[in-house]
């Protein structure tokens, strides 16, 4: 009898520090600072428009959603659809990995940075 | 008595086993506009969408190893660069994912790491800048009386 009662203290103390780290998670960050995210040809003007900032999250089972280019341009759309620029200058890109046991995984991207517009240069009429 | 500790059992199997399986242990996205220094006098013309991939193992006793590897990124570059003959990426996006088995099942600090890049971008090719048209000579303003 007693011997069932410590087994069964051990097994929901067990538990419960699995709970206890399932729901704590562990995080993973990666960041970075950045000029301007987009190629801009020699001669454009780039016309700042204003401060911007998105973050978007996915979650999946047993596997973490890669942060590739069809998340970032998500992302990217959601920051830039604020001011309706073409590009994004001095920003920041902030990767988050979330893991809950390694059952449970979360990735999330943030951007924050100032939106800007490219103006290129008109051509020159000929004979001019 | 016993129903209880067979489930709790079998969450603590299944717990084990997700551990011991491992995971992801990092994940991360860098826009990079582009991959070369453009040489003077030269325009950039773009070939088309490339992607490129590479990998690489790591074994640790203790510690984490070099997650950002450059020579796996410049590797993730080639490839991508590779399959079109071009010269460089531009308004690339580089991704790293990194796995972690845990050989050690955490007690002992011995791992195995995957570590992968992939790069999605524009493929491009340097090119000289034309010339620049000369001008014509502006006609001579009538002379006076």
């Amino acid at each position: 009898m007693g011997r069932d009662r410590t087994r069964r203290a051990v097994l929901v103390s067990a538990a419960g520090l699995a709970l206890g780290l399932a729901l704590a998670g562990c995080w993973t960050r990666l960041g970075t600072n950045i000029p301007t995210d987009t190629f801009v040809p020699p001669g454009a003007v780039v016309e700042p428009l204003g401060p911007v900032s998105a973050t978007k999250s996915v979650g999946h089972w047993l596997w973490a959603v890669e942060a590739d280019k069809a998340f970032y341009d998500e992302v990217r759309r959601m920051a830039l659809k604020q001011r309706g620029g073409d590009i994004l200058i001095n920003l920041k890109v902030k990767t988050t990995l979330g893991s809950y046991l390694d059952l449970y995984y979360t990735t999330e991207i943030t951007i924050e940075g100032i939106a800007a517009r490219v103006v290129m240069p008109a051509a020159a009429p000929p004979g001019s | 008595m016993t129903p209880p500790f067979k489930s709790l059992a079998g969450a603590g199997l299944l717990l084990c086993a997700a551990l011991a399986a491992g995971g992801c242990a990092a994940v991360g996205v860098w826009p990079v506009p582009a991959t070369h220094e453009l040489p003077p006098q030269t325009r950039v013309v773009p070939i088309g969408a490339v992607k490129g991939y590479a990998k690489d193992w790591f074994f640790t006793f203790g510690g984490v190893p070099d997650i950002m590897h450059p020579d796996i990124a410049q590797a993730a570059t080639k490839d991508a660069l590779a399959a079109t003959q071009a010269d460089l990426l531009t308004n690339a996006t580089y991704s790293l994912y990194v796995t972690r088995i845990p050989l050690g099942l955490y007690i002992a600090g011995v791992n195995a790491w995957i570590i992968s890049w992939t790069v999605e971008g524009t493929a491009a090719r340097f090119e000289p800048m034309p010339p620049a048209q000369p001008s014509p000579p502006t006609p001579e303003p009538p002379h006076g009386p």
